[in-house]
């Protein structure tokens, strides 16, 4: 009970926060709440199996164990690899095999897949994603 | 746990924190803000630059031509709505782009301003799936632009899905009118100290905004670049299309010379049609949009003014 009740306060911290200070980094030349329920955070931790560097967005696939133990595969929506490029990001920061926990927005078609805002690597390096640095 | 996701949410925030903050000052750098018109609200900029171009003369090219070339940042946020719209958790937010008619108000036909609310519900974005803009969309589209000049032609390069414009010069007439091209066919000329730009045949697939204002395939679009000091160009673009616009109207922004010098326009191959995303978006509810030409917006126009008189007839 406890545990439920401080996730929410997590996800409600973690939303506040994005809502205040974090806006600029996920608008985009083409609406995000159309794809993307903005009014709510997620989060997975899991294993990244690929990652897909390209324009107009990068993808992250990454190997989820559910609350049933069952493995379940999402996909994480970056903004473009020239974006991210100029973020500071390279490919060799996700590695295949490598622990990461990712926050973001759940998509609005129920599917596995999140726009993400922030991946947070196992050695504590924390990347922001962005669809729009070219604002 | 109790601790351990208190420790995560602080983290979580006091990062996005950092990040807001390292966000705001790369964005007060990466352009020129030394201006003799520093205003970026879209009328109040366009005001001052009519009369700043008439006294300021521009450097030139070996032609004797302004020389506009470099690496420029658009301002304002016209890509999400053409008028002043709110800051929200989805958008920049902004003062109308449009300049005249002064209202800041599209100047759009009854039936069409319906077509518009149905169009964004209804239809992906064109960017969302890789399409090109259009003219003038593409110009305020992406943020960053490298223009070039060589005698008799001016490029414009952008970083969505290959959109470069290459721009002739010479007199040269446009293509046939049954040719219809994404960014349509752009011929351009010098008047006075303005590279104006004349461009037709648009494919019309695209939006002029975020909120589905759209064009049809007869649209005639006019774009004034002009310098009016070293680092900031005036720009102005008027559509014509009496199919759904009830007059001609005007939208202007202003381009800052980047401060990043070593900064370079990538290309950027937008994968086929965005093919995960869209179908993200297909998921739930939402269409390809189709287009519109001339001749369909004219008898959904005439549709539109059938129904009209039938309501008038009634006393509705």
């Amino acid at each position: 009970m406890m545990e439920r009740k401080f996730r929410k306060v997590f996800v409600g911290l973690a939303a506040a926060a994005i809502a205040v200070f974090a806006t600029p980094l996920v608008r985009a030349h083409h609406s995000v709440a159309l794809q993307f329920d903005m009014s709510q955070e997620i989060e997975i931790e899991g294993t990244i199996m690929e990652l897909e560097w390209r324009n107009p967005h990068a993808w992250l696939q990454v190997e989820v164990e559910n609350e049933a133990g069952e493995t379940e595969v999402w996909r994480v929506e970056f903004g473009s690899g020239n974006s991210l490029t100029r973020r500071g990001w390279r490919p060799a920061d996700l590695p295949i095999g490598a622990h990461v926990t990712v926050h973001g927005l759940p998509a609005r078609d129920g599917s596995n897949t999140i726009a993400g805002e922030e991946v947070i690597l196992d050695d504590g390096r924390e990347l922001f994603t962005g669809s729009s640095p070219r604002e | 746990m109790r601790s351990r996701l208190l420790k995560l949410a602080g983290a979580i925030i006091g990062a996005l924190i950092l990040a807001s903050l390292m966000h705001a000052p790369a964005r007060a750098q990466s352009w020129v803000t030394d201006s003799v018109c520093p205003d970026d609200a879209h009328l109040e900029f366009h005001r001052c630059a009519l009369r700043a171009a008439r006294n300021y003369d521009p450097p030139r090219t070996v032609d004797g031509v302004p020389d506009m070339q470099g690496i420029w940042r658009r301002r304002g946020a016209m890509h999400e709505s053409l008028q002043a719209h709110p800051r929200t958790i989805d958008d920049a937010g902004g003062t109308s782009g449009v300049v005249d008619p002064a209202d800041g108000f599209v100047p759009i036909q009854d039936w069409a301003e319906a077509k518009r609310r149905y169009n964004r519900p209804a239809y992906v974005h064109h960017n969302a799936i890789c399409r090109l803009s259009g003219v003038p969309v593409t110009m305020y589209m992406t943020g960053t632009y490298q223009f070039m000049q060589i005698p008799g032609t001016f490029f414009i390069q952008g970083e969505e899905s290959h959109a470069f414009r290459t721009v002739p010069l010479d007199g040269r007439k446009h293509i046939g009118e049954d040719i219809k091209l994404w960014n349509g066919d752009s011929i351009g000329r010098w008047e006075g100290n303005a590279l104006v730009i004349e461009t037709r045949n648009q494919a019309a697939k695209s939006w002029l905004d975020q909120r589905g204002r759209f064009f049809t395939d007869e649209a005639v679009v006019t774009e004034r670049f002009t310098m009016i000091d070293a680092n900031t160009i005036h720009y102005q673009a008027t559509i014509e299309d009496p199919n759904v616009f009830t007059r001609p109207f005007t939208i202007a922004t202003a381009y800052r010379r980047s401060t990043v010098e070593s900064f370079e326009v990538w290309e950027e191959a937008c994968h086929e049609n965005n093919d995960f995303a869209k179908q993200q978006f297909l998921n739930v509810g939402y269409e390809i949009y189709p287009g519109i030409t001339g001749e369909e917006a004219r008898r959904l126009s005439a549709a539109w003014d059938l129904e009209e008189a039938e309501l008038e007839e009634l006393g509705r």
